[in-house]
């Protein structure tokens, strides 16, 4: 069966995005790294084309989540102890936007990495058993996955709030 | 009938009952109606579930800026021989992990073993003058075999530029390529590492892929963002560390520095690994000596030791190079800024090269209260 690959580019494209920025944290590269997938899917062309895109997106995170994140905190590196104490961004500086996004990233840090995945597959989307593809595994235990890393991603989110809250 | 489980009700309210196994969905559904303590958990767990959701939806992302499906099209046809219409998955492959497969426990625990008690080894002195070069007499030669001339045209050229970051050059490093736990559906980037294991390599491949990694740029780590908070066993640690990105190994070496710096009083500005070859884990440690300049403090060897006959029975297959010598090369003849020393001293089964810009009796001065 040949893929409508203009419908899944359409359909699925902004969901990969999604996904793959709650894997690098950087809009750009997500957006970058969700080309780079649909690019290598329209020339592999597999025949289950959102199991496979997302699956291909969790690799290329796994490997660009920890480059970013250490040209990051290279970047931090740089700033000598006195520019920190004397001009260096505060919490308190943050807009709120980057504030939320780190409560989020926070809190599903708190996860692990099966429990994670599965919970960010289906926000990106996926069906359960779309999810079971792409994670190997067994449709039956999704449910059990997506409720311990909901409840433990309400609890990290919660416990963020409160240290938040207590900081400021 | 058994009480309804979590994790079978929230397939419930995915809609996913369907997909429990055999005619569960329906007994699910079945009891739910029955059943009012069922009933009110399942109201719990809704509430969990909105609010999960609410949590991943926050904030939005605004505009994500799509290309045209056109435009991937062409990228796609453009970046090589189109596979469309072949209607296949790209067959699985193996996903190369180095020597170390399946062991980032074990060579985690090493590096802290290592930092915590295992450098506390015979320690041989052996200080190089400040035009970077060592004394190759001095330098253990029985366990350092320096390369030879020919050999170190990389390791001269990536060392042009070499340096403290105080002097404001880069040093430049390679992380080891991150263990992947499933195997790619698509081809994995190439990984030069992996291509030369199980192939008898010449001397210029080797160059060659040791320039490649040597490009890829330095990334120290800030200590603070390493070491993980909030767990307190190792597993916990590596679990966390991975799940940010961060190499457990490295995390869990924070750690120990965080709470007992290499030299005592001096605080840990960055840690960093590098493995120009596979297996040959090297440990750089900055420590802050004064504002604007720190003490490193390069451990080599660090898993598997300066022995390249240990290497080759680690791997199971032989190096025509011996990996240590890039990772070695690198280190030792690095150039030197005007008014730094360099000592190097035996450290269990490695070497631990220190630099900083002072005189060479205070490094060594500095030096003798090493953890």
């Amino acid at each position: 069966m040949s893929v409508d690959w203009g419908e899944v580019y359409r359909s699925s494209f902004e969901e990969l995005v999604r996904f793959l920025h709650r894997k690098v944290w950087d809009l750009e590269r997500a957006r970058d790294l969700a080309q780079e997938v649909f690019v290598r899917a329209l020339r592999h062309d597999p025949e289950n084309p959102r199991a496979w895109l997302f699956r291909v997106a969790t690799n290329l995170a796994r490997d660009e989540a920890r480059t970013v994140l250490r040209r990051k905190r290279h970047l931090a590196l740089l700033r000598s102890e006195e520019e920190e104490r004397e001009g260096g961004p505060k919490p308190d500086e943050m807009v709120l936007e980057k504030e939320e996004w780190a409560q989020v990233r926070g809190a599903l840090g708190g996860l692990n990495e099966r429990d994670r995945e599965v919970l960010l597959l289906w926000d990106a989307g996926l069906s359960y058993r779309e999810i079971a593809e792409v994670t190997d595994l067994a449709q039956g235990a999704i449910g059990t996955t997506l409720a311990r890393a909901r409840q433990r991603l309400v609890e990290a989110h919660q416990e963020m709030e409160r240290v938040n809250a207590a900081r400021n | 009938m058994r009480h309804v489980t979590d994790g079978e009700l929230h397939a419930f309210l995915d809609g996913a009952a369907d997909l429990l196994p055999g005619s569960r969905g329906e007994e699910v559904r079945d009891h739910i109606a029955a059943c009012p303590a069922c009933r009110e958990r399942l109201q719990d767990e809704d509430r969990v579930r909105s609010r999960a959701t609410e949590i991943l939806g926050s904030p939005e992302l605004g505009e994500v800026g799509l290309p045209t499906f056109e435009e991937l099209r062409e990228r796609a046809e453009a970046s090589g021989p189109a596979l469309l219409g072949a209607g296949k998955d790209v067959e699985k492959k193996p996903h190369y992990r180095g020597p170390l497969k399946g062991l980032p426990l074990a060579w985690a625990a090493t590096i802290v073993l290592a930092l915590g008690v295992g450098w506390m080894g015979g320690q041989v002195w052996t200080s190089v003058p400040q035009t970077g070069r060592p004394r190759s007499s001095s330098a253990s030669p029985e366990r350092v075999v320096l390369p030879e001339t020919s050999s170190m045209d990389f390791a001269v050229d990536s060392l042009q530029t070499a340096g403290p970051p105080s002097a404001g050059v880069e040093a430049r490093t390679v992380m080891a390529p991150p263990e992947q736990e499933e195997v790619a559906n698509d081809p994995p980037p190439p990984e030069p590492a992996a291509e030369g294991v199980g192939q008898a390599r010449g001397r210029g491949e080797v160059q060659e892929q040791d320039r490649a990694q040597a490009r890829l740029g330095s990334v120290p780590l800030a200590l603070e963002e390493l070491v993980v908070t909030g767990a307190t066993e190792m597993e916990e640690v590596v679990s966390l560390a991975d799940s940010l990105g961060v190499d457990p190994g490295l995390a869990l070496a924070a750690r120990e520095m965080q709470a007992a710096p290499p030299v005592p009083g001096l605080k840990v500005v960055s840690i960093e690994w590098e493995e120009r070859v596979p297996g040959e884990k090297a440990l750089l440690v900055r420590q802050l000596l004064s504002p604007g300049d720190t003490l490193e403090l390069h451990y080599l060897g660090l898993l598997l030791g300066t022995d390249p006959e240990t290497r080759r029975r680690e791997v199971g297959e032989p190096f025509e190079v011996a990996p240590g010598r890039h990772v070695y090369a690198n280190v030792l003849e690095a150039s030197l800024p005007p008014g730094w020393s360099q000592v190097v001293m035996e450290r269990g089964r490695g070497l631990l090269v220190a630099r900083a810009p002072i005189e060479e009796a205070h490094l060594k001065a500095l030096l003798k209260t090493l953890h």
